[in-house]
């Protein structure tokens, strides 16, 4: 009993700890420490929010992503290593980053100019293709005139018109332009999971600077995508980039919203906001008592039930997990098929509790309540609970239909005819005198 | 010609029975008919209505059934006509007919009972 206390009271200190739900151990791989020099803003941002950065040069020997039980030590991955990824990481190849997001872990991965060729292959293999290490992302009518002198003068340094319009990945506060050097990438068609979130205007294309361009690029338009991140279905996410610039401390200025940008959507990649979790799920026959623990197992076909979930959203800025309030949450009643799918309404605003109610259909087997909720942005909701249904007991079948009542009354003239022919065939006068033969 | 015949037949026909039935078959005839006429009805509201409450429609409607046929069965046994030395029920007394045809009509009525919901 000891133990056990003592373990829930640690286990609430671990929990009252960490920033992200997950814990805060963040792995962050560089080319080299001049690299991580020029973002050290951003790590420090990080560091203040109590995220415990454990920071390796491709070249430092004494690292290990897993612990010898084969377990993770980490929960995060930062990148910033496209130059030796694949090539000096031994331990961290592109089949080790995608067992890491496999187990839930999140990635961020900054690839840059002069990248080699495993990291082209890690973003292929997330559904989005990088383009050649020498090219960048141009524009001549969208570009910074005050940074471009910075960079070069190609006009390379552009502006991000294109932001994603999902509030959970990033919230446009300042409306201060966001500039990008960098590579461009094309996201592949017909993936659901990787989503652009930062993409240039409609001039702007990918090619190499000072070039004439003598075939198509391969990507131009508002398909040059800067910046794209996966939500994968067990939770995981990974925000891959095609420039470490956009995040240095260089652009991270008053004038441009490149400070804002990085750290809400690296925050948004570690997990602070966007991961939800269903609680409390509790289902009864209409008219019966709601307590927490009045889920029964078993319905009859044609209850009148009511459903009710709490529906909670992980805040990283607050520690604590508050509700989730949403207009588009569906429950589905499944055999097999969805015989109904109800949309959820919000009854609770300062629990995030979710209602509905409905009719069990005409049909007895074992069903689930299920909630598979999928947005842009969001963690995935993926939760159900098996119920069986049984048919009406011999007992609680309807009595006296109206519509039977021809059939009592022809029931009951035979019973009775019966009785009064018998009477007559033993008393009436002129019949068949059996009593004597 | 040939209605004029058939008129002519069942005129006939009424007559002999009228006259060659016996009173107490005739009784048992008036009762087959009320059961026939109750089936007909139940027949004709089960077309119009539907068959939802179906068990009690069957319970009904058997039970008009299995009266006609028990009564049948009375009849037959009652008919002197059948009586012949040659008949193997001409040993039964109607007495025993009787009672046999009552407790049928006990077990009829206790099943649909049971069964009508």
């Amino acid at each position: 009993m000891r133990w056990l206390t003592l373990t829930l009271v640690l286990l609430c200190c671990i929990a009252v700890d960490s920033i992200s739900f997950i814990d805060p151990k963040v792995l962050v791989l560089v080319d080299d420490k001049q690299l991580y020099q020029s973002h050290s803003f951003l790590f420090s941002t990080l560091e203040e929010k109590g995220y415990q950065l454990t920071v390796k040069t491709a070249q430092d020997l004494n690292w290990s992503l897993t612990s010898e039980d084969g377990e993770y030590r980490f929960s995060h991955l930062f990148l910033l290593c496209p130059k030796t990824f694949g090539i000096m990481t031994t331990g961290l190849e592109r089949a080790d980053i995608l067992d890491f997001v496999e187990a839930g872990g999140n990635v961020i991965f900054f690839a840059n100019t002069g990248y080699e060729e495993p990291t082209s292959k890690l973003f292929e293999s997330f559904g989005c293709e990088l383009d050649e290490p020498q090219s960048l992302v141009l524009d001549h009518i969208y570009y910074s005139s005050d940074w471009d002198s910075h960079f070069g003068g190609k006009h390379s340094a552009v502006l991000a018109t294109g932001i994603t319009n999902s509030s959970v990945v990033y919230v446009d506060s300042e409306n201060k332009p966001i500039v990008y050097h960098g590579i461009g990438m094309g996201i592949f068609p017909k993936r659901e999971l990787i989503f652009p979130i930062l993409w240039g205007s409609s001039s702007s294309y990918s090619y190499f600077p000072n070039t004439r361009i003598t075939d198509l690029p391969i990507v131009s338009g508002e398909e040059t995508v800067m910046m794209a991140a996966l939500q994968s279905r067990n939770g995981a996410r990974v925000l891959l980039s095609g420039s470490t610039d956009i995040c240095a401390n260089s652009l991270q200025t008053t004038f441009l919203g490149n400070k804002h940008f990085c750290s809400q959507i690296v925050s948004w990649t570690l997990g602070e906001r966007g991961m939800l979790r269903t609680q409390n799920w509790r289902h009864h026959k209409v008219g019966q008592l709601l307590t927490n623990h009045s889920s029964y197992h078993m319905y009859r076909v044609e209850d009148e039930i009511e459903f009710l979930v709490d529906i909670e959203e992980w805040n990283g800025i607050e520690h604590r997990w508050k509700p989730f309030l949403g207009n588009d949450v569906q429950l589905e009643f499944i055999m097999l098929d969805p015989y109904i799918r109800k949309t959820l309404t919000c009854v609770d605003t300062t629990k995030g509790s979710y209602y509905t109610r409905f009719r069990i259909p005409d049909r007895i087997g074992v069903y689930k309540f299920s909630i598979e909720y999928y947005r842009r942005g969001y963690s995935p909701i993926q939760v159900s609970q098996v119920v069986s249904v049984r048919p009406f007991r011999h007992d609680e079948y309807e009595r006296f239909i109206l519509q039977a009542y021809p059939y009592y009354a022809a029931a009951f003239s035979m019973l009775f005819g019966v009785i009064i022919f018998g009477f007559v065939f033993l008393h009436g006068k002129g019949m068949l005198s059996i009593k004597h033969k | 010609m040939i209605g004029t015949s058939i008129v002519e037949a069942s005129k006939q026909l009424l007559v002999h029975y009228k006259n060659s039935v016996p009173y107490h078959l005739k009784v048992i005839d008036a009762f087959l008919l009320y059961v026939a006429f109750t089936a007909a009805i139940q027949f004709v509201y089960v077309l119009l209505v539907g068959t939802f409450p179906f068990n009690a429609f069957l319970a009904g409607f058997f039970s008009c059934i299995g009266v006609f046929v028990l009564t049948v069965g009375l009849r037959m046994q009652l008919n002197p006509q059948n009586q012949s030395p040659a008949n193997r029920w001409q040993r039964i007394n109607p007495s025993r007919a009787f009672t046999e045809w009552l407790f049928c009509n006990l077990v009829l009525h206790i099943a649909v009972i049971n069964f009508i919901g």
